[in-house]
Formats: C-alpha cells, sequence, structure tokens
C-alpha cells in the first residue's frame, strides 16, 4: 500500500477508530499506542484489493485484538492494581459533559464497552461484531441485551 | 394495551411495549457519540502515523520466545514423527513395550487384551499425538488472532 492510498483511507477511518479506542480504553495513551499499532499491523498485510467496508471491520478487529492481549498482559503484571472501571467509580463527578458522559460510560467493563459501542454507534450487526470478536451470533445477542439492560441500570442510578 | 393485544391476535397475551430500558440506553449512546470531547482532537497525525509504520516494519523483526516457539512447533513435530517412523521399525521398539506389556498383565482381561494389542502402536500414537499438538499450536496472526 503506498503513502496516497494510506491517506485516503486514514482520512476515511482513522477517526471511528480512534473514537472507538478511546471510548473502549478510556485511556489516552494506550489508545494511541493501540491505533499506531493496528495501523503497522494493517500496513504490513498485502490486501487484495479489499473493499473500504472490509477495511474497515479488519482494522477494528486487528484493534479488539490488541486491546484484549494488552489488557491480558496488564491484569498479569499489574493485579494489585485497581483497573480502570475502579477508578471511574472513584471518580466525583465533573463539570464537562463529555467527561461526565465518560464517566458513565467507564462503569462498564471494557469489553461491555467495545460491544455496546460497535453495535450502538458503529451499527455493525450481531454477525459482523461475532466475526470481529470470535463469538457466536447468538452469544452476542445476548450479551448485547444483559449489557444494556446493565447499563440503563447505572444510568437510571445516575438519574437519567 | 387493547391495541397491542389486537395485534397479538390473543386478547389473553399482552404484547409488550417497546423496552424504555432498551431505548434509554440507546439515546444515551447516540448522544454520547455526537457529544464532542476535547480529546477526541489527540487523534495522531497520518503523517507520523505512516513514518512510525514504516520505521518500524523497516526493522528486522523482533520475535518472542512464544513466537519463536510456535513457528518452529510444527517442524519440531514433523522431525519427531519422522524419528518415530524408523523407530517403529526398531527393535528398539520391542524393547520399550515389554514394561508396558508387562503392566498390562497385571490388568482385567479386557483390559490386557485391548493394552497387548495397543502396545506395539503406542510409540508411533505418542509421536503422532505430539505432530497433532504441534499442528494446532496457533500460529501468530498479524491481525493478534489465534489461527
Amino acid at each position: 500500500m503506498d503513502r496516497h492510498e494510506f491517506l485516503r483511507l486514514h482520512q476515511l477511518f482513522a477517526k471511528p477508530l480512534w473514537v472507538f479506542l478511546r471510548k473502549s480504553c478510556q485511556d489516552d495513551e494506550l489508545a494511541q499506542d493501540i491505533f499506531q499499532e493496528t495501523m503497522t499491523r494493517f500496513l504490513s498485510q498485502k490486501l487484495k484489493d479489499p473493499e473500504d467496508v472490509q477495511i474497515k471491520s479488519y482494522l477494528f478487529r486487528i484493534a479488539i485484538n490488541l486491546m484484549n492481549d494488552e489488557y491480558r498482559r496488564k491484569q498479569r503484571a499489574y493485579r494489585s492494581v485497581p483497573s480502570l472501571e475502579e477508578e471511574a467509580r472513584r471518580q466525583p463527578p465533573m463539570d464537562d459533559l463529555s467527561l461526565d458522559m465518560d464517566r458513565l460510560f467507564s462503569k462498564l467493563g471494557r469489553k461491555e464497552r467495545s460491544l455496546l459501542w460497535l453495535s450502538a454507534v458503529e451499527g455493525y450487526s450481531h454477525r459482523e461484531i461475532a466475526v470481529m470478536l470470535n463469538l457466536g451470533e447468538p452469544s452476542i445477542r445476548v450479551l448485547l441485551f444483559r449489557i444494556k439492560k446493565k447499563f440503563a441500570t447505572i444510568l437510571k442510578g445516575e438519574g437519567l | 394495551m387493547n391495541e397491542q393485544r389486537e395485534r397479538s391476535g390473543n386478547a389473553n397475551i399482552p404484547v409488550p411495549g417497546p423496552d424504555r430500558d432498551l431505548e434509554l440506553v440507546s439515546n444515551w449512546m447516540t448522544a454520547y457519540s455526537r457529544t464532542p470531547s476535547p480529546r477526541d482532537l489527540l487523534l495522531p497525525a497520518p503523517e507520523t502515523v505512516w513514518n512510525r509504520a514504516m520505521e518500524r516494519l523497516s526493522q528486522p523483526r523482533h520475535l518472542t520466545l512464544h513466537s519463536r516457539l510456535t513457528l518452529l512447533a510444527p517442524w519440531i513435530a514433523g522431525l519427531l514423527g519422522l524419528i518415530g517412523l524408523l523407530l517403529s521399525h526398531h527393535p528398539f521398539t520391542e524393547t520399550i513395550s515389554q514394561p508396558i506389556r508387562s503392566f498390562f498383565k497385571s490388568l482385567p482381561h479386557l483390559v490386557q487384551l485391548i493394552g497387548q494389542s495397543l502396545t506395539p502402536m503406542i510409540l508411533p500414537i505418542t509421536i503422532t499425538l505430539i505432530c497433532a499438538i504441534g499442528w494446532m499450536i496457533p500460529k501468530a496472526h498479524p491481525s493478534g488472532k489465534r489461527t
């Protein structure tokens, strides 16, 4: 892939991927590292004329796998360190609306955030998410339902 | 409610309306995705991403011990398989089969029969299993997915 083609794809997919990573990780530095690694891995591939939709889904898949690896490594290395979710629960409410929304979203687990974002914001179907996460389609349906119910309880608890 | 009952085709079974919880989450997610965050601007510049990626890709690939093992596993398994194949025709196989045969003799008749008939096959079977496991060890995939 040449530089010109990369810049075109960057324009198309970098923002959704970046926002997805930020919202899922709730950690800007980690999101940046994973974003860079995702792009590097993507560039190291020789894909034969893929469609743009496939590229987007492939980028998300690489990013999800990298996130999983990173959190698995982190869990091993820092078992005593409180998780992002625990930290988020301790944080006091913030004034800025987007930060406050981030705080609420952080109350979900990392995988739950990813799943909900892919479905509710990116608009991926259960089947597409199942392929990305290497899970069965029925499992995705059940998981999403539970996550939505859980998040609804969180939102109601905050008086929404 | 009456309309819902009519839609269900049965007056006794009410059709549930739209789930308010799911609606709440859906609306909130839409609002969340549309609320700009100052941190969204931290999106790395395309030139930086390209340059870093090219720099990384031009460097010799660093393999971890696990990656090395997974890459070597099929070759090691194949080699062991070959050795197994050669050994199965060697008198050595008969020598190592003796203690196994004696062990089976102490077992009930049926197990003894099955065990003894399988004994000459134990070495090839073991090596074939090692080969199979070697082949099944996931190979490193660029997407990070275990294949």
